[in-house]
């Protein structure tokens, strides 16, 4: 039972404790964490705080009406994803067609029956599942099962982050597999496919806290927070040597190799931005193909 | 909580007048829709045992003519009454509300008759707290 996904959150943004407690009982049999708040201010808080994957959000609200609380949600990028499910006891058809219009995505009539506010709530947990499985899926490589480019950008951005407002170390690997273009040439294009899997499964197959990425082509990134240069340094070259150790069923004469470029913060001027991480991890990667290949090269810095 | 020990004078509304006349007579409860609901009776006793607070907010924002407050009491008892088994409720609430809407600077006087019925009911709901089952 513990290896159970945690339970969904749902937020009710509502003036009423009376609806408040009905909720509680009336969803009590749902797998659901439920949480309450009375005002809009209140309620746009904890959305941010909680990150539910659902809300419930009553129209008739103190400072602000249910639409301009939406509307709050909606132009939040970290909000802005959450499914909001409009419950009131306004009947108005136009006030219906406004909320779905802004975002909402289902409408409640209050009072509600517990049959159709049990489903419509599940409905809307379905579409909000299958919403975050697509976008996991986009930032997925379908080749490798690695996390994408545009994953690798957005993953680096925030750990970068994150490492210089808390003062902590962040490295990162960049690796290339050597000569990979003769690789196809010479064994075909499945036997490419097959090193691209099987690289990944090596690079991913490290310490649990590292981010590993398909860069492009033959190219990866690891992204390691919290980790300084000779710790990344260890990393690079285990990764180096299990790739090249690895035996290639149907080849067993091949030996596949690769490069690895290796940069930290302290690789860079206090003044550097995630970019040039990136650039001083790529030109260690270069002087490693320069020096011969298959093997690590430390970021210098400038 | 269901307040104890408050207690209602028995009332009876005679609509013509748009006036509440004390009677004699016991108020017949209005027993609600989950009545015997072992999981909805928590709440309902308490939804019951605050319904003479809700009365006498009722009364005090008509009073004081505090539109805003008598709107929102009023929007809050329609959306809510039914689900604790009160639809009638919700539907005086309904009236109430709509009158609310559309009598503009004569509403006291019109929705006076909405209020008196909407308050018996909750009168009379209230009456049914000491008939829930234990």
């Amino acid at each position: 039972m513990s290896d159970e996904a945690p339970s969904p959150r749902l937020l009710a943004i509502d003036d009423s404790e009376l609806i408040h407690r009905l909720l509680q009982v009336r969803l009590q049999g749902e797998r659901l964490e439920l949480h309450g708040a009375l005002s809009a201010q209140e309620g746009l808080q904890k959305a941010r705080e909680l990150m539910p994957e659902v809300i419930l959000l009553d129209i008739e609200l103190d400072t602000m009406d249910g639409f301009e609380v939406l509307t709050h949600l909606k132009s939040d990028p970290k909000t802005q994803d959450i499914a909001v499910i409009f419950i009131s006891a306004v009947s108005d058809t136009m006030d219906r067609v406004r909320g779905l219009d802004l975002g909402a995505v289902d409408f409640i009539a209050k009072p509600f029956e517990v049959a159709e506010l049990k489903a419509r709530v599940r409905s809307a947990l379905r579409m909000q599942h299958l919403v975050k499985m697509l976008e996991h899926r986009a930032q997925i490589d379908s080749l490798s099962g690695l996390w994408n480019r545009r994953y690798f950008d957005q993953r680096l951005q925030q750990e970068w982050s994150e490492a210089r407002r808390h003062g902590r170390s962040l490295s990162l690997i960049m690796c290339d597999v050597d000569r990979f273009k003769r690789l196809n040439d010479q064994f075909g294009h499945p036997f490419g496919d097959q090193v691209i899997e099987r690289v990944a499964q090596i690079l991913s197959g490290g310490r649990g806290s590292d981010i590993t990425c398909r860069y492009g082509g033959e190219e990866f990134g690891v992204i390691l927070p919290s980790t300084a240069a000779d710790r990344a340094l260890e990393v690079a070259e285990r990764h180096r040597v299990a790739i090249e150790s690895h035996t290639w069923s149907g080849h067993d004469d091949v030996i596949v190799t690769s490069s690895f470029g290796v940069a930290d913060l302290t690789s860079l001027p206090t003044d550097a931005g995630m970019e040039q991480l990136v650039q001083a991890a790529d030109m260690a990667l270069y002087r490693a193909k320069q020096s011969g290949r298959n093997r690590v090269e430390l970021a210098t810095h400038k | 909580m269901e307040s104890k020990g408050e207690r209602f004078p028995v009332w009876a509304v005679d609509l013509r007048s748009a006036s509440i006349i004390e009677t004699p007579e016991k108020l017949a409860p209005l027993l609600g829709d989950f009545h015997d609901d072992p999981d909805m009776r928590p709440i309902v006793a308490m939804f019951l045992g605050e319904l003479p607070k809700r009365v006498r907010d009722f009364e005090a924002a008509f009073e004081t003519s505090d539109l805003p407050l008598f709107r929102r009491l009023t929007h809050q008892m329609k959306g809510a009454a039914g689900g604790y088994g009160y639809p009638s409720i919700t539907q005086a609430a309904i009236a109430l509300e709509r009158c609310v809407d559309m009598s503009g600077d004569t509403w006291t006087r019109t929705c006076r008759v909405h209020l008196d019925a909407l308050v018996l009911l909750l009168r009379r709901a209230h009456a049914a707290a000491a008939l829930l089952p234990h």
